[in-house]
């Protein structure tokens, strides 16, 4: 039996040492691995007793003790660097060696988080390990040191489905969700989220529009079969992008403006999503004088729908074309998809605040053509937003597939303007009809409700002289004249989809609402941080180029070496 | 005192004039800048490639410049070249001696062992040092090229010698096990193996306590430094894993002593 006793030694070790492993990293501990742990702990006891006789006969030997003091300071040298690199991770201090302070928060930044007064806690949605998690652990590390305010919490969605769910993440390649710490449901807290952009830019900015942003109302029309801002489950619903924004500072409202006999006070932006059945020329009188007013709209017309309501858009200085773009450029089409997917990236935008964040690009479907109708035009100043390549054009035989193909004279050749933002500065330019309306419902005058809507009429383009007759308007309806205030934006876009539930993850669409409605109520990007992505340019190579790399790489320089090698060889052979 | 770090020296040079002595030292070297000379030349031309296609891709553009996409990619590769033919390097520090009978020799001497391993190790970071600076011209070419940032360059530079100090560390150690240098590489390089895959399981713990395990990996601390992000911790890391592993080995060698 004594000979057995270092066999016991080590069986009731590894006992030990499965015991200890399972201790730290399980939560919860098993009773089983109690057992396994006091057995081992046994089993060390007798192989010590029934080996002791070898063990003293080896502590008598020479050098036994300096053995065991060899194996005492190293066991404490392990401990030391254990110990050290422990309290070197929870004191870390970070250098940025780069040269462009790629690393180096900005002063508005320190400023910022230094200045917190509430506590924020920052979610992080990334998949474990993946480039966008990095990059974002990076850039939080940099945020931690500037103050204890800030809570970050990384989650890998497919891991923590639950928390996920709870804070209504949706997309696969990140979300990041700001939330005002405080004890209740996450839903009844202030929130801020970014969805594509992941910078310090966006994350100061957010910070800045949770602590001081104010909350605000935007309404949505309905009844004329619009994109749902309710339904988060059908590709043609907007739920998606509304549920992301609700929760931030922001509460949709959906409106009948017959019903309202007009635009709500409390409404501070005006969402039209693609209404398919025209609005009535009342309707059409309400909106006039809700932007003559001073408020906001953003107005989305997809080819053939509400056709009077995208001609009388002309009363804006805007153009919306009665067809549809086809883009011809396979690096702006969308792998296995039709000419009527269009991809817009950074060349396809001009300089706004509202584009410039943009920086996925955007993913659109089926849309049309939407441009200034005079650029000279007075009191409204208008800016064409995206544009399509030179390889498209707008197709106005849409409704007849036979016939669809570029005609000269007939069709706009590229590029074309998907999107027009106007600005008011004379609101008087704008034509609104001169009928009052009653103002309260139950004095209202019967409105034609049940009349059909306007038979679509083309759109008119620069110098038509159907123009004239659009801003005569010689059907209009007239409602009381509106209180003139000049600053209204108005955004008209040649497409709904891109805010679909089908389309709204893809690229940076996700962005393009929130950008839009920070813009339109004065919260766009309050802190403009310069970009310090990883610099060093880029270079392609040439033949030349590549041989003479590949001599020096692969000849020239393993050569030198190789004839050092012959050189010793040579010379230990001569000795 | 001074006697010492005269004896160390003196170690380190003998140590350092021994790898040019074979032509095994300068075949090792050969074998490096053929293979790092491949991967830079692969690396280059797959890059140059993706900044083409890029070009014409509205989206291939982010994340294409030489800091982001080139310099990680090709440093990347070192850390498994390293992984060979450091422990190539490090299996003959002590064997050699070993096997020679010739350690003994060096035991007797008025050195002690604390002087004779920094004496060669430092002789055989010499070595590595020859290797690092005839890839130089990989960052001549690439400042020819582009306008590479320094702090991601050199930082890359840096994590790789701190690597390669590493294996180094762990290499000696093996040797000082073992009179057969096939027996000290194996050794080493199943040691080294080991800790990198700590790495990988770091990462893919994801979180919890085997991310902390992770952190005992070399490669999890050279993320940063090769972004041009100098960390504290990772400084003491790679001190400290140093230094026991030249503590292990002095205590090694004076155990010779005892016999």
């Amino acid at each position: 039996m004594t000979r057995y006793g270092w066999a016991l030694t080590a069986l009731g070790l590894m006992g030990l040492v499965a015991f200890g492993m399972h201790a730290a990293f399980s939560s919860v501990l098993l009773v089983e691995w109690e057992v396994v742990g006091a057995a081992g702990a046994v089993l060390v006891a007798l192989g010590i007793t029934l080996d002791r006789e070898s063990l003293l006969r080896w502590a008598a030997e020479r050098g036994a003790r300096a053995t065991a003091v060899s194996s005492l300071s190293l066991l404490t040298a392990l401990g030391a660097v254990i110990a050290l690199n422990v309290v070197a991770q929870r004191y870390d201090k970070r250098l940025d060696l780069t040269g462009s302070g790629r690393f180096t928060l900005s002063e508005q930044t320190v400023k910022v988080v230094g200045d917190l007064s509430e506590d924020i806690e920052v979610h992080a949605f990334f998949t474990a390990g993946s480039p966008e998690e990095a990059k974002f652990r990076d850039l939080m590390e940099g945020y931690a040191p500037l103050g204890s305010r800030l809570r970050f919490t990384f989650h890998d969605p497919m891991m923590e489905p639950t928390a996920a769910q709870q804070f209504k993440v949706t997309s696969a390649y990140g979300t990041v969700v700001l939330v005002a710490a405080g004890e209740g449901p996450v839903e009844g807290r202030k929130q801020q989220r970014l969805e594509s952009n992941f910078d310090e830019e966006a994350l100061t900015n957010a910070i800045v529009r949770l602590t001081s942003g104010k909350d605000h109302t935007i309404c949505v029309s309905s009844g004329h079969e619009e994109l749902d801002p309710d339904d988060e489950q059908q590709a043609a619903g907007m739920g998606i992008s509304v549920l992301k924004l609700e929760g931030q500072n922001y509460t949709f409202k959906p409106v009948v403006l017959l019903r309202e006999g007009g635009v709500p006070s409390d409404c501070e932006v005006l969402i039209v999503a693609d209404p398919q059945v025209d609005w009535l020329a009342p309707e059409r009188e309400m909106l006039a004088a809700w932007i003559a007013s001073g408020g906001d709209a953003i107005v989305l017309l997809d080819p053939g729908h509400a056709q009077g309501l995208a001609t009388d858009m002309a009363r804006y200085n805007i153009a919306v074309g009665d067809d549809f773009i086809l883009e011809q450029n396979p690096n702006y089409q969308l792998e296995n998809g039709d000419l009527s997917h269009i991809i817009l990236d950074r060349a396809s935008f001009d300089f706004h605040p509202v584009t410039n964040p943009l920086k996925g690009g955007l993913i659109l479907r089926v849309a049309r053509s939407v441009s200034i109708l005079d650029p000279e035009a007075s009191g409204l100043k208008a800016q064409e937003l995206a544009r399509t390549t030179m390889n498209s054009w707008a197709e106005a035989d849409y409704m007849d597939a036979a016939k669809v193909g570029y005609q000269e004279g007939r069709d706009r050749l590229g590029p074309v303007s998907l999107a027009v933002i106007v600005e008011v500065e004379d609101p008087s330019v704008i034509p609104v009809g001169s009928r009052a309306l009653s103002a309260a419902p139950s004095e209202r005058a019967p409105l034609p409700v049940e009349a059909p809507p306007a038979a679509p009429t083309p759109a008119p383009e620069p110098g038509d002289p159907a123009l004239g007759e659009v801003l005569r308007g010689p059907e209009r309806a007239p409602v009381a004249p509106p209180t003139l205030k000049a600053g209204a934006k108005l955004v008209v876009i040649g497409d709904s989809d891109f805010l679909s539930n089908e389309l709204v993850d893809n690229f940076s669409n996700q962005d393009l609402l929130p950008n839009l409605l920070a813009w339109m109520v004065g919260e766009e990007a309050q802190i403009a941080i310069r970009p310090t992505a990883g610099g060093g340019g880029t270079f392609t190579l040439t033949l030349v180029q590549k041989l003479m790399i590949g001599l020096l790489s692969l000849l020239v320089v393993p050569g030198l070496a190789i004839m050092g090698a012959l050189q010793t060889w040579r010379s230990r052979r001569s000795r | 005192m001074n006697s010492e770090l005269t004896a160390t020296f003196a170690i380190a040079r003998r140590e350092l004039e021994s790898y040019f002595a074979t032509a095994t030292g300068w075949l090792t070297l050969t074998g490096f800048l053929m293979i790092t000379g491949f991967f830079f030349v692969l690396t280059l031309n797959d890059y140059s490639n993706y900044v083409m296609q890029a070009s014409v891709s509205p989206y291939g553009g982010e994340g294409a410049t030489v800091d982001e996409a080139l310099v990680p990619g090709l440093f990347g590769n070192w850390s498994v070249v390293l992984l060979l033919v450091i422990p190539g390097i490090s299996m003959r520090i002590f064997s050699e001696d070993l096997r020679q009978r010739t350690f003994e020799l060096l035991l007797s001497s008025p050195v002690s062992s604390g002087a004779i391993v920094a004496g060669k190790f430092l002789g055989a970071l010499g070595f590595v040092g020859v290797m690092f600076a005839a890839t130089l011209y990989q960052p001549a070419v690439l400042y020819a090229l582009a306008k590479p940032d320094p702090g991601v360059l050199w930082g890359s530079y840096a994590a790789m010698a701190a690597l390669a100090t590493c294996c180094l560390g762990v290499g000696m150690l093996a040797s000082a096990y073992t009179a057969n240098q096939m027996v000290a590489f194996i050794l080493s390089f199943s040691s080294l193996l080991l800790l990198y895959l700590l790495g990988w399981v770091g990462e893919m713990a994801g979180g919890g306590p085997l991310a902390a395990v992770g952190e005992a990996s070399m490669l999890s601390h050279l993320d940063q430094v090769g972004k041009g992000l100098l960390h504290t911790e990772d400084v003491v890391y790679f001190l400290g894993f140093i230094g026991l592993c030249l503590f292990a080995t002095q205590q090694r060698v004076e155990s010779f002593r005892w016999r």
